[in-house]
């Protein structure tokens, strides 16, 4: 297992280190901030702005969003549907802190899926595609390497 | 004149922001506290409505003329009813209500930052800036900023855009990085500063606190005053539509809520307004302090061209944004004309702005009976200010940039129009003329209200002309203050006469002109003359008059009037040099030295014309004495000699001003506006001196005399013509003159063109030669027109203080001042004023006869069947006194509202009074005849008053009550 937020710092700091700082601030809050805040697309109408609609293309949402949304895709299919809302409602009313988001070892077609998806988001939030191939690219690498780093095992995708 | 290469620096004048938004503040302010008496009338079931349906007026039918003349021809008795049965809330709920929006809005004040700043939201720079490498740019930064130490610093991670945003007060302002921009800061670094950098300028600018100000008490109106007020308009509606009475009150409600939605797009629309110009000034500051202009280029591409739909429907909707388009921005770095510009829309929501605020507190001021002339003058004022404060300080910049660019000033005229027409919506809006109707009865009066903000922006634009090319100091902002003070104190003087007489005038407001002839007429001479038919003359007079009277009731009258053309004529008075001046250099360091605009001409070019006028005003006022001299010989009617002089001494005022005007407009083309004022208040000054001479002296020059009097010299005739003549001429003077100055169509301006430039040429020769004995001239003129505005306020003071009594407000309206135009009334309206009457005074009133008449009655057969004489029942002189206060309480009320109900009732005072008089007279001389007869006359009263029970019973009964 490893945490998502570990392969997102990875992941930055090989393809957009200048990102860094993004991935420190949110490391701050638990993971179910990180996503709902990092979802919110529009742009803001706030008062002495610099200005709105200006939003660049970020690399660190994008691996966030899908590396945790898979994660919670593979969480939820051991769970019961039922005690997963109950759980779900009740956080929400006491406002606990959701555990960090894990990633188990994927199968090559999980892998070739989350790459699918990452591509996606990444043209979707205003990516460049070569860059889009090189994110997607680093996180299959990253998660090649299991849970420590180290290279592991040569998976299915590869 | 500045070209490309040197740039108006944006600062030249201040950019009236703080004025803005103070109007956004009045605004809602005065607006919140409507709704509060609205609401608050309708919670404490106060009956305003019966009062006018006592009053003889039927709101679902009666024209608003009629409503109001019903009311204040019997103004007494309706005050006294508005008292007792609709008294305004306690004043004390209104300060309440003030404390508590201000105490709201002070706490999401001071709450909005800590909620934008709040952790889950943003995180400390700390931590994402491992290296301090972002902190030592904000220090830097903020020092070439000014700021004495740099603003706390957060970071929002999860934002994308690459922008920042400033939040919190000026003093302890927070800056926002957003997580886009963190990022951009290793790639692109001059983007990086030069987004801090504008936000800097924003703390700089003083942007900060008033920005989130306006933002808190914005959210305040919208969640604590509007909500009740919906309300009771649903609450309205619900219960009072079915009502008999709901067509007369739902233009209010209707027009009440009308004006809640409209405040809410308005203040809205302003605030965007406002901001998008403080995004430009915090643009030029960083450009200034050596943020990249290029930054400005990457981000975000040109705005698509379109049709002429798309690009009206791209209009639109950049209306609501907090930002202006890119290209705009990038466009006002390299020329910040649009800080200069004047434009419709900030112009008409100022209008509408001022409109709805003055409206809302005359109406305040006359629910709680605060109506003094000073109280008045002062809302007028208020509202006047903010008028002034926004647009004279958007003309001003205007009018400067086109002076240093070489450029063509933009159009006075046009601004005007935008501003009335959100002038006059305002005023509709808000129910100015309107009453109890859904329109105005005379709509098209609304277009004086335009045409005053025409003549408003039009004076002010040309005074700033002519200030800005002569004054050589250092800095505009002076003369601009003094400018657009002067400009306030004359638009208060519009407002004051639109909310005491203009809006009347539109509502359908009629008078009879031979009662106001008559009223003047007497007081002018002392006593009661004759009354003759009303003639064209009197008409003319009496419209003179009055629109005089409205506005010179104000102690400050004059001295606004003499503001109109003082004020120019001080912009002649500084020395002129031959360096560029040195406002000019600090505004637009790389421009040409030459003068910002046309130079005026001498100043004897000015004076003369006003001697000339006054000279033609002289011997006008000659020939109207000469001319009358003998209309008295064979004149019938002393009211239509006296109204013959009075209209005629003005008359020669006006000559002497349009003489002095035209003169003025053909000496000094290039500042013909101010010349034509000038000349015209200085003819006007000198006319009044030969009227007052020539009566002074009355009867020393046989030929000239009027009052058949012995030759002598009166100077006490000084003091009665002022407020008589030359009060109401001033006014009239100054607008004559504007007529005169009017732009010519082009055709007839292109023929005198080489005679312009001439005469503009020779001006500046001749300026320096005589300029000591012309300084003098002009400086004496102005001391004359204000000594004539302090003794005008002097003699208004003491009455301006003073509120109105009812008593002598119902006399003026009984001389002709109100004048009911026929209407049909419905047998159903007519029943409700009976009704209204008995429930409001008149039952009370007609018991309280029948009580003391029967205790009388009762007191006297005991006495008789005593056997006691007439000397032994002084027992019942309290009962006949009592029957006398009824009689004192009974003139006050109203009268009955139906004609013949009336007759009865005016005859019941009638014997009530005489039986009580003769009552306490028989007692006092022991005559018993006289006793005898004062016991019958009270039995006839006692006969009339079941005379008009049974009337008013028939009338209920006929109206379905």
């Amino acid at each position: 297992m490893v945490a998502v937020r570990d392969v997102v710092r990875d992941v930055v700091a090989e393809v957009a280190p200048e990102e860094l700082p993004l991935v420190d601030g949110l490391a701050s809050y638990d993971d179910g901030t990180v996503v709902r805040r990092l979802s919110r697309t529009g742009p803001r109408r706030e008062p002495l702005g610099f200005g709105w609609g200006e939003v660049i293309g970020l690399a660190t949402p994008v691996v966030w969003l899908v590396l945790d949304q898979v994660a919670q895709r593979l969480a939820d299919a051991a769970v019961d549907g039922t005690a997963k809302g109950a759980r779900g409602l009740l956080r929400r009313l006491v406002r606990r802190r959701r555990p960090p988001a894990t990633l188990p070892a994927l199968t090559a077609d999980q892998l070739a899926e989350l790459r699918r998806d990452l591509l996606d988001l990444s043209i979707r939030r205003g990516l460049d595609a070569q860059i889009a191939a090189e994110v997607a690219d680093a996180v299959v690498r990253r998660l090649d390497r299991g849970p420590d780093g180290s290279p592991g095992e040569p998976g299915p995708a590869s | 004149m500045a070209g490309a290469s040197s740039r108006v620096d944006e600062r030249a004048l201040g950019a009236g922001t703080t004025a803005r938004f103070t109007l956004l503040v009045a605004l809602l302010v005065a607006s919140s506290s409507v709704m509060l008496l609205y609401v608050a009338l309708a919670l404490a079931a106060t009956d305003g409505l019966s009062c006018t349906l006592a009053a003889g007026a039927d709101p679902g039918t009666d024209p608003a003329a009629n409503v109001m003349a019903r009311r204040s021809l019997q103004w007494e008795a309706y005050a006294a009813c508005s008292d007792r049965y609709a008294p305004p809330p306690s004043g004390r709920w209104l300060v309440g209500w003030w404390a508590l929006l201000a105490a709201c809005t002070a706490a999401l004040f001071w709450a909005l930052p800590a909620w934008k700043a709040r952790r889950g939201r943003v995180v400390p720079l700390a931590t994402v800036d491992r290296d301090g490498e972002i902190g030592r740019t904000v220090a830097e930064l903020s020092a070439t900023a000014g700021l004495a130490r740099p603003p706390r610093v957060v970071v929002d991670p999860a934002a994308a855009s690459a922008g920042a945003v400033v939040f919190g007060r000026t003093g302890r302002a927070t800056v926002c990085l957003h997580g886009g921009l963190v990022a951009a800061r290793t790639t692109d670094p001059r983007r990086f500063r030069a987004v801090l950098l504008h936000e800097l300028a924003h703390i700089t600018n003083r942007d900060v606190t008033i920005t989130y100000l306006t933002v808190a008490l914005w959210r305040v109106y919208a969640a604590v005053a509007v909500p009740p007020f919906l309300v009771w308009g649903a609450w309205k509606f619900r219960t009072a539509s079915g009502a008999t009475l709901w067509s007369a009150e739902a233009p209010i409600v209707t027009r009440g809520l009308l004006v809640t939605g409209l405040l809410a797009v308005l203040v809205y629309l302003a605030r965007s307004d406002v901001l998008r110009s403080r995004e430009v000034y915090a643009d030029l500051a960083a450009v200034r302090w050596g943020a990249d202009p290029e930054s400005w280029s990457t981000a975000a591409a040109p705005a698509p061209v379109g049709g002429r739909g798309r690009r009206a429907l791209r209009a639109f909707a950049e209306l609501w944004h907090l930002h202006p388009r890119w290209d705009a921005r990038r466009s006002a770095l390299a020329d910040p004309a649009v800080l200069f510009g004047v434009r419709a829309l900030p112009l008409v929501l100022t209008g509408v702005a001022a409109g709805v605020t003055h409206t809302h507190v005359a109406y305040a001021i006359t629910l709680y009976g605060l109506v003094t002339n000073w109280v008045q003058h002062a809302a007028a004022l208020a509202a006047a200010a903010l008028v002034a404060g926004v647009v004279g300080i958007a003309l001003w910049r205007a009018v400067v940039y086109a002076a240093l660019t070489g450029q063509r000033a933009s159009s006075s005229a046009r601004a005007g129009l935008w501003l009335g027409l959100g002038m006059a919506a305002g005023a509709a809006a808000a129910g100015q003329g309107t009453v109890n109707e859904w329109l105005p009865a005379r709509p098209w009066l609304l277009a004086l209200v335009v045409v005053a903000a025409m003549a408003f922006t039009w004076w002010l634009t040309r005074c700033a002309q002519l200030w800005v090319a002569v004054w050589r100091g250092r800095s505009l902002r002076g003369v601009a203050l003094l400018n657009v003070s002067a400009a306030a104190l004359a638009l208060s003087l519009w407002f004051l006469w639109w909310q005491s007489l203009g809006a009347a005038l539109t509502a359908g407001w009629s008078f009879d002109v031979a009662g106001i002839r008559d009223s003047f007429v007497s007081f002018f001479v002392g006593r009661e003359l004759d009354h003759p038919p009303a003639s064209l003359l009197d008409r003319a007079y009496v419209l003179v008059t009055i629109v005089g009277s409205a506005v010179a009731s104000s102690p400050l009258a004059l001295l606004a009037v003499v503001a109109l053309w003082v004020t120019p004529l001080l912009a002649w008075l500084p020395r002129p040099g031959a360096d560029p001046p040195r406002w000019v250099r600090d505004a637009a360091p790389g421009a040409d030295p030459t003068s910002p605009g046309p130079p005026p001409p001498g100043l004897r070019r000015v004076l003369v014309p006003g001697l000339i006028g006054g000279a033609a005003g002289g011997l006008a006022a000659v020939a109207h004495s000469a001319w009358l001299h003998v209309r008295v010989q064979t004149a019938t009617s002393a009211t239509t000699v006296t109204v013959a002089f009075l209209a005629g001494a003005i008359l020669a005022l006006l000559v002497a001003a349009a003489v002095a005007a035209v003169t003025a407009r053909v000496a000094v083309p290039a500042h013909r506006l101010p010349a034509a004022l000038i000349a015209a208040g200085a003819a006007a000054l000198v006319g009044f001196a030969a009227v007052a001479a020539l009566r002074a002296s009355d009867g020393c020059v046989p030929a000239l005399g009027i009052w058949n009097v012995p030759c002598s010299w009166n100077p006490a005739m000084v003091q009665r013509l002022f407020p008589q003549i030359l009060v109401p001429a001033l006014p009239l003077a100054m607008l004559v003159a504007g007529a005169v100055a009017l732009p010519r169509p082009r055709a007839a301006r292109r023929g005198r063109r080489s005679f312009d430039r001439a005469a503009t040429v020779g001006g500046q020769t001749s300026r320096p030669r005589s300029m000591a004995v012309a300084r003098s001239c002009a400086l004496a003129l102005v001391a004359t027109g204000l000594a004539v505005a302090t003794v005008h306020a002097v003699q208004r003071a003491p009455n301006a203080a003073r509120p109105l009594d009812p008593g002598e407000a119902q006399r003026f309206a009984r001389q002709g001042m109100y004048v009911v135009v026929d209407a049909p009334v419905s047998a159903r309206s007519r029943a409700l004023q009976v009704e209204a009457w008995l429930d409001l005074g008149g039952d009370e009133l007609l018991d309280r006869f029948y009580r003391h008449r029967r205790d009388l009655f009762a007191a006297v057969t005991t006495a008789v069947g005593e056997g006691r004489s007439i000397d032994r029942i002084d027992d019942v002189r309290p009962l006949c006194a009592e029957i006398g206060d009824f009689a004192r309480a009974a003139d006050r009320y109203f009268r009955v509202p139906d004609p013949e109900a009336d007759k009865l009732w005016v005859k019941l005072v009638k014997l009530a009074w005489e039986g009580s008089q003769n009552c306490q007279q028989a007692l006092d001389a022991d005559q018993a005849d006289q006793f005898n007869t004062a016991m019958r006359t009270l039995a006839d009263a006692q006969d009339t008053s079941h005379a008009i029970d049974d009337r008013i019973d028939a009338l209920m009964g006929q109206g379905g009550l």
